[in-house]
């Protein structure tokens, strides 16, 4: 934090002396006046990432702009399921609404405010900040999921691309927060307990099959085998394990939802620590 | 009591307690030297990973037919340098760093360049080995950004410790030096832009 000042400081210097250069020697008292209220300002907009809530929640809609981006009942049900998860693994999963970052980049942002919160444990730092700007038009609005040091490698940048393309901005750009949210954590979840890995998740969505296409390519997979076995050789059943491959993960992809939560009804016992160094990435919807 | 045993017992006592304060002053030294020491190497490992990342970026780019030779030989020059210019941890004078930020700088701008090149050449965007590179580059150059903010808050805690009174005299007797800070950003900059191209897109 405190060097953030330092670099505000000197941007400030540069743009004064700057300025100074530009007018010469007009050197009024307002002028210095503005001056000191823009490095005033400025070293205001270095603190702009806010404290750690108290008490401790994992769901933050700091925003004022739209206080309602998920509705009371939303917005607990996603806590309840952040807080069994962090209650379990000790992996911690944050989700921070807010209205300006203070015009620092959504990257720095997020990893600037999970450092700072703790988010995750500090032996593993093993947290995950997702960090939402809703305010601003169409396509200017940021997006940022920030990974903690120690889930770097369960859930590298090019996943958390993948996490805001396949489960987020759908959804988000029908408005459906809620959704978005819900299906991004789950991944987010299943990734951090290493349910699955992100290259199974990467190949999963790699190449989405519409539906229509799968049809086709069954018919003629059919096709083949019948030629092949009027050919009389074998290798038959081969082909037909791999239509049935083919048929059995186009479907599968539906399935899977399932009822989270349950089970312990504990609240969220606190950020412990973690540190961030930059993973993660994020865009604009 | 004699007065003469009076005078010793305080000099005595003052001693202790400019010991004490010594011993004290000392050790938190040693320990935020081992601190910045310590952000240094996390510095150097998100340079390295740089580094790393950028080794097969060349095939994938001279693969993909008629790329700009000009561009990519400036990358792979200025990455051999930047390989070549190594920093002990525990010897960071300013002189080296400014080196060794340099020579990075000169690769993470190159780097830039060429990335903001590729997105002019449809048949590397269609490589998905490189759109993986893509979507890695921000992470990477974050990273390093992260590092270096990391590097100077420690850096200036230091600082700050050792050049206050009465620590700076230890510090004079125990050559404590004061630490360099990382330069304003040179490289990073290059790296919104990209995303911002390629966000518009």
């Amino acid at each position: 934090m405190a060097v953030r000042q330092l670099y505000n400081n000197q941007k400030t210097v540069h743009l004064s002396t700057s300025l100074l250069g530009g007018t010469g020697e007009g050197l009024s008292l307002s002028f210095l006046l503005f001056i000191l209220f823009f490095s005033i300002t400025s070293l205001a907009k270095a603190i702009s990432i806010p404290e750690r809530p108290t008490p401790p929640h994992l769901v933050n809609n700091l925003s004022k702009a739209m206080p309602d981006f998920l509705t009371a009942d939303e917005t607990a049900r996603l806590e309840q399921k952040l807080a069994n998860f962090a209650n379990q693994t000790s992996n911690q999963i944050v989700i921070v609404i807010v209205d300006d970052l203070g015009g620092d980049e959504p990257w720095s942002y997020a990893t600037e405010l999970g450092h700072k919160w703790g988010v995750g444990q500090a032996k593993f730092d093993n947290g995950v900040v997702i960090l939402i700007n809703p305010s601003g038009a169409e396509g200017q609005r940021n997006l940022f999921i920030a990974v903690g040091y120690g889930l770097e490698g369960a859930i590298p940048d090019l996943t958390t691309k993948q996490i805001r393309e396949n489960e987020m901005y759908p959804y988000f750009k029908k408005g459906e927060y809620y959704t978005a949210l819900d299906k991004a954590t789950d991944v987010l979840i299943s990734l951090a307990k290493g349910e699955y890995n992100s290259d199974a998740y990467g190949q999963k969505h790699k190449k989405k099959f519409p539906l229509g296409l799968i049809v086709p390519i069954i018919l003629f997979i059919l096709f083949i085998i019948f030629r092949a076995s009027k050919g009389g050789g074998g290798g038959g059943g081969l082909t037909m394990g791999a239509a049935g491959f083919i048929f059995g993960s186009g479907f599968g992809n539906g399935g899977g939802g399932g009822f989270g939560g349950g089970g312990s009804s504990g609240g969220f016992g606190g950020f412990g620590g973690g540190g961030f160094g930059g993973g993660g990435s994020g865009g604009n919807w | 009591m004699k007065r003469g045993t009076i005078i010793l017992l305080v000099i005595a006592g003052l001693f202790l307690i400019i010991g004490y304060n010594g011993c004290g002053s000392y050790n938190s030294m040693v320990t935020m030297q081992e601190g910045v020491t310590a952000q240094w190497q996390q510095v150097e490992v998100a340079y390295q990973a740089r580094m790393d990342k950028t080794k097969n970026l060349f095939e994938i780019v001279q693969s993909a037919a008629d790329f700009e030779k000009s561009t990519l030989t400036a990358v792979m020059e200025a990455r051999s340098k930047a390989t070549s210019i190594r920093i002990d941890p525990t010897n960071l004078t300013p002189e080296k760093m400014a080196e060794f930020e340099k020579a990075q700088g000169a690769f993470g701008s190159s780097l830039g360049r060429l990335m903001a090149v590729a997105e002019n050449y449809p048949q590397l965007q269609a490589v998905g080995a490189f759109r993986d590179f893509q979507a890695q580059y921000e992470g990477m150059e974050n990273r390093i950004a992260t590092e270096r903010r990391r590097f100077n808050e420690t850096a200036q805690e230091y600082n700050t410790y050792i050049r206050r009174f009465p620590r700076n005299i230890w510090a004079g007797i125990f050559n404590f030096d004061k630490k360099a800070y990382f330069e304003s950003q040179q490289g990073a900059e290059t790296a919104p832009d990209i995303k911002s191209m390629r966000e518009k897109k």
